[in-house]
């Protein structure tokens, strides 16, 4: 009964492929809108790590006065902020754009334009942020905001209001994003693609979503308190009119202890495919993966307050908190494990996206060991607000998620240009940030345990901190050159590497069933699911189960055999495929919210009108589009 | 820069990197103290309080674990990659296993085994941190006030109130009420244990007695706007009679508040001064900066940014914000070469 036909031509293309500016603006392909993500969250993570490396500069020698107080407050103010809303975040959202439709067998998300409005929003809402510094007022009350240190009393300047509509913004973004990724991946699996079946990653994407629609509200209701105290003259956080600054530390670590997991889970997701991919094994115990996931994120929420022990809660609640953050080890521990488990006994191709994949197991773990430290509040008093903390975030967030980010673009770099990314310059990248990260971070374990505080921009000489602060400094310079390595490569590989073809790393997933990178359409036809490693199971074979349905591949123009992976064809397959048409009105909305905000920061009525015109009359032009 | 390389300094990073291995029990205390050494604000200092050996018990045992774990996942992890690595064949396909419940059971109940053995003391310190002294029970009351950028410190019972510069005596539990007047600090010895914040709107209290008498350093450490990295403090442990003698000092009002020599400085710190400052016995509602009646006899000023002389104190009268950024010392005019010269005079003679 074996029929022949190849996943990548078996219907014609309905739309011919488009190029030039216009194309990529007014795009609702969710892989183009993935590349743009990804692009300019590179883009902010090059102008974060130039925001660190002068914030290192200042602090190479004691007593330094290369850069000043004042400069010094904003460049880690925006380092942080950078770092987690515009370069992490997006980062992510990249790889949930481009992959989530191609692993469960979907030709595009749930709201393309949508999509396409969340992007905008995002890169809008992250150049109004940053917009300040060349106004000469960038934000510097700290990325977590403190209040009433930032309310006006203590910040007269715009710097905060760029900060807190700059965040309301970037909100937005995540939110709209958020719920189309939920309804895309509970409505838009390819049939037999149960959600047991689904890549890890995509079920990552899916816990990640709803942290995001969870936990931004919460931080939204707390930067409308700091927006209306701060414009309107409220007083929800000032202390002499009943109003209280702890207030805002719930609100914000609230939100801010999920964001943790916002920022590690999609890492996770990503190792979780690389290792087995390169083991040649699967997953080992991928439920308990799965399960550990959703565990992680449903115990985030339930102990934002380990950020506040030395707020001085009390004894009842410091325990509480304490035993609820020592909870969330077990999920972790569970996954390190079973990441181990899946590398044991395998076949182990070590090319550059398993270096990066092994080393967030190796980095992420001593972040996590530290984090388990401080969820004592005993231990935690004496180590939080050091550089013991700075030495921890960095473990997880650069150790942790950048490391398994870069994974995934080392991965996904062929799918995404059809060109495999250069191995050698990879490899050397990759040691030169392995070994000037942990030049970088641990020594910052040193000089918290020997009471260096963080954010301060200088420390008096003879206290001990010299040599560490030298050895960081002059790591975090070696870190820098290393993102130029890899800026060449991806540049070189992209102009003229090697031509990848539909399945490089001979993998399982179905994204690797069609070329690379993948017609608009995705799939000529919409694949049916009968395992969780549809692909791998249609090269090396699977028990069949008395099904008679079966049709050949051609993958790479290779014939794999007798297989399941398309048994269902799409009745209509003979109809051209629906795509949407592209759009300009999701970028026409998207300014809205921006020209809200510029209206906010000048006092202008006028301008905030217009910002709600623009949103309106485009929302009203994009719903009476023809969608197709 | 030659005293980052000199022979001390790479033999403690040598010890550092073997500080799993120097962990040993019998040795602990000297070698925490070996490498606090050069630290002038570790917090490996742990026998300045009566509570350090119970938060260092705590830091020790979670050290030793993480330690541990570490070890044991990057020892497997080298050793699975060396073991399991391809060699030549890049297609080989190893067996498919796709998990083992029994054995995931396993590695989820250990940790939980673990997480329970290390909150049960968390949870046992944290109410020992809080524990209040009894009534009755003889103490040193501080009321520590944070603000930006400096600590004001008021000893109620005493009828004290002195500027960043803390003075306890050995032996005795000192209890403290940590607040502010703005934005939130936080108030750290980290010789001394842990710290607590100072938010405005709310008291924090903490409690330890000091067990060594000695000079040991602190500093702000929740960000506080642009001199946070300037709000720095003393805290001198003294024994009983020591203590006595300052307490009796700063509760004498100095002499050049009187002197006939220091009619004209007077009056210019009134002019020009009391409406921030104090100064017993000259004016004393002047209560947003630091009560300056015995300033000459803390040793550094501007919280500890600067030594207490001549010249330092010229140069703050003429230029605050040049010498402390941000500085919320406001002069009402530009003073001249003279009255700084008669001001920092009057100062010097404030003992």
């Amino acid at each position: 009964m074996a029929r022949e036909a190849t996943l990548e031509h078996a219907a014609a293309p309905a739309h011919a492929e488009k190029t030039g500016l216009w194309s990529w603006i007014t795009t609702v392909d969710h892989k183009r809108i993935g590349l743009m993500y990804g692009v300019s969250a590179f883009i902010f993570f090059l102008i974060g790590g130039l925001e660190a490396l002068l914030i290192r500069y200042q602090l190479i020698v004691p007593e330094s006065t290369a850069i000043g107080a004042d400069t010094f407050n904003a460049l880690f103010t925006m380092h942080a902020t950078t770092m987690v809303f515009l370069a992490i975040m997006p980062m992510s959202a990249a790889f949930f754009n481009y992959l989530v439709p191609l692993m469960i067998g979907a030709r595009d998300v749930a709201f393309p334009r949508l999509n396409a409005f969340s992007y905008w929003v995002f890169l809008l809402g992250g150049l109004f942020i940053n917009v300040s510094f060349l106004v000469g007022a960038p934000p510097d009350g700290g990325w977590f905001g403190y209040a009433p240190l930032t309310n006006r009393a203590f910040s007269p300047g715009m710097n905060m209001d760029f900060w807190n509509l700059g965040l309301q913004i970037l909100g937005v973004a995540s939110l709209v994003a958020g719920f189309n990724f939920i309804v895309t991946i509970f409505n838009m699996r390819a049939p037999g693609m149960t959600m047991m079946r689904m890549p890890v990653f995509v079920w990552m994407t899916l816990v990640v979503q709803f942290l995001i629609i969870l936990s931004f509200p919460i931080i939204t209701v707390g930067l409308l308190f700091l927006m209306f105290d701060r414009t309107f003259g409220t007083n929800f956080y000032v202390v002499a009119a009943g109003g209280d600054p702890l207030l805002w530390q719930h609100l914000f670590w609230l939100f801010g202890h999920p964001e943790v997991y916002i920022l590690i889970l999609p890492a996770m997701g990503i190792v979780s495919e690389v290792l087995p991919t390169f083991s040649r094994k699967p997953l080992f115990g991928a439920p308990f993966v799965v399960f550990s996931g959703i565990a992680i994120g449903f115990l985030g929420f339930g102990v934002w307050s380990h950020h506040m022990f030395a707020s001085g809660m009390g004894p009842i609640a410091d325990s509480a908190f304490a035993a609820t953050t020592m909870m969330i080890a077990i999920p972790t521990g569970v996954k390190i494990f079973n990441w181990l488990a899946t590398i044991w006994n395998g076949h182990l191709i070590l090319k550059t996206p398993m270096y990066f994949a092994l080393a967030f197991v190796a980095m992420f773990t001593i972040g996590g060991l530290s984090g388990v430290m401080h969820a004592s509040p005993p231990i935690d008093l004496q180590q939080t607000d050091s550089y013991f903390i700075v030495a921890h975030i960095h473990y997880v967030l650069f150790g942790g998620a950048i490391m398994g980010l870069f994974s995934g673009i080392y991965f996904w770099f062929p799918k995404f240009t059809g060109r495999m990314l250069d191995e050698k310059l990879g490899k050397l990248h990759f040691w030169t940030m392995l070994i000037a990260m942990n030049f970088t971070f641990f020594p910052m374990h040193f000089l918290g345990i020997h009471g260096m505080p963080r954010r301060i921009y200088t420390y008096d000489a003879g206290l001990g901190f010299e040599l560490w602060n030298l050895v960081a400094t002059l790591g975090s310079f070696v870190l820098g050159a290393s993102m130029l390595i890899f800026v060449w490569n991806a540049w070189k590989s992209w102009k003229g590497g090697e031509i990848a073809g539909n399945d490089p790393w001979d993998a399982a997933t179905l994204e690797w069933a069609i070329p690379s990178p993948p017609p608009e359409y995705n799939f000529a036809q919409l694949p049916n699911v009968t395992s969780s490693r549809p692909l791998w199971d249609a090269k090396y074979g699977m028990p069949t189960h008395g099904d008679d349905s079966h049709l050949e591949v051609t993958v790479a123009g290779r014939k794999l055999g007798d297989i399941e992976l398309v048994t269902h064809v799409n009745k209509r397959s003979e109809d051209p495929i629906h795509m949407p048409n592209p759009s300009y009105w999701p970028l026409v909305s998207a300014a809205g919210p921006v020209t809200i905000a510029t209206g906010l920061l000048l006092h202008n009525w006028y301008v905030i009108i217009a910002g709600f015109a623009i949103t309106v009359y485009g929302f009203f032009r994009w719903s009476f589009e023809p969608a197709e | 820069m030659s005293a980052f390389f000199s022979k001390q300094s790479w033999l403690r990073l040598a010890s550092l990197a073997a500080l799993a291995f120097l962990f040993t029990g019998c040795a602990e205390e000297s070698i925490m103290a070996w490498l606090a050494d050069g630290y002038k604000q570790s917090t490996l200092v742990i026998k300045s309080t009566d509570l350090g050996p119970d938060i260092w018990s705590l830091y020790s045992t979670f050290t030793w674990i993480a330690a541990i774990i570490f070890v044991i996942v990057e020892v497997l992890l080298v050793y699975a990659i060396l073991r399991f690595r391809a060699k030549g064949d890049e297609k080989g396909i190893p067996e498919q296993t796709h998990g083992n419940t029994r054995v995931e059971i396993a590695w989820t109940i250990a940790p939980a085994i673990i997480v329970l053995f290390i909150t049960i003391p968390s949870i046992k310190t944290i109410f020992k941190l809080a524990e209040a002294p009894q009534d009755g029970a003889e103490v040193v009351r501080v009321n520590v006030l944070g603000k930006q950028w400096w600590w004001e410190y008021n000893y109620p019972d005493l009828g004290i109130v002195t500027a960043n510069q803390l003075h306890l005596p050995v032996g005795k539990r000192a209890v403290f009420n940590v607040e502010s007047d703005d934005v939130i600090h936080s108030f750290w010895f980290p010789n001394m244990g842990g710290k607590r914040d100072a938010t405005p709107g709310h008291v924090n209290h903490m409690y330890f007695t000091p067990r060594q008498p000695g000079i040991y350093l602190g500093q702000c450490a929740e960000y506080c706007g642009t001199s946070h990295a300037n709000m720095k403090m003393t805290l001198y442990v003294q024994t009983e009679s020591e203590f006595n003698a300052w307490v009796a000092q700063q509760k004498a009002v100095p002499a050049a508040v009187s002197a006939p020599e220091f009619e004209e400085a007077r009056g210019l710190f009134m002019a020009n001064c009391a409406a921030c400052h104090a100064v017993r016995g000259v004016a004393e509602f002047g209560r947003l900066g630091p009560d300056l009646t015995h300033v000459a006899s803390r040793d550094t000023f501007g919280s500890g940014m600067y030594e207490t002389n001549d010249e330092n104190l010229s140069k703050w009268l003429k230029d605050p914000q040049g010498m402390k950024p941000g500085s919320k010392m406001v002069l009402p005019e530009k003073l001249d070469d003279a009255t700084v010269k008669t001001l920092v005079d009057f100062l010097q003679a404030l003992k």
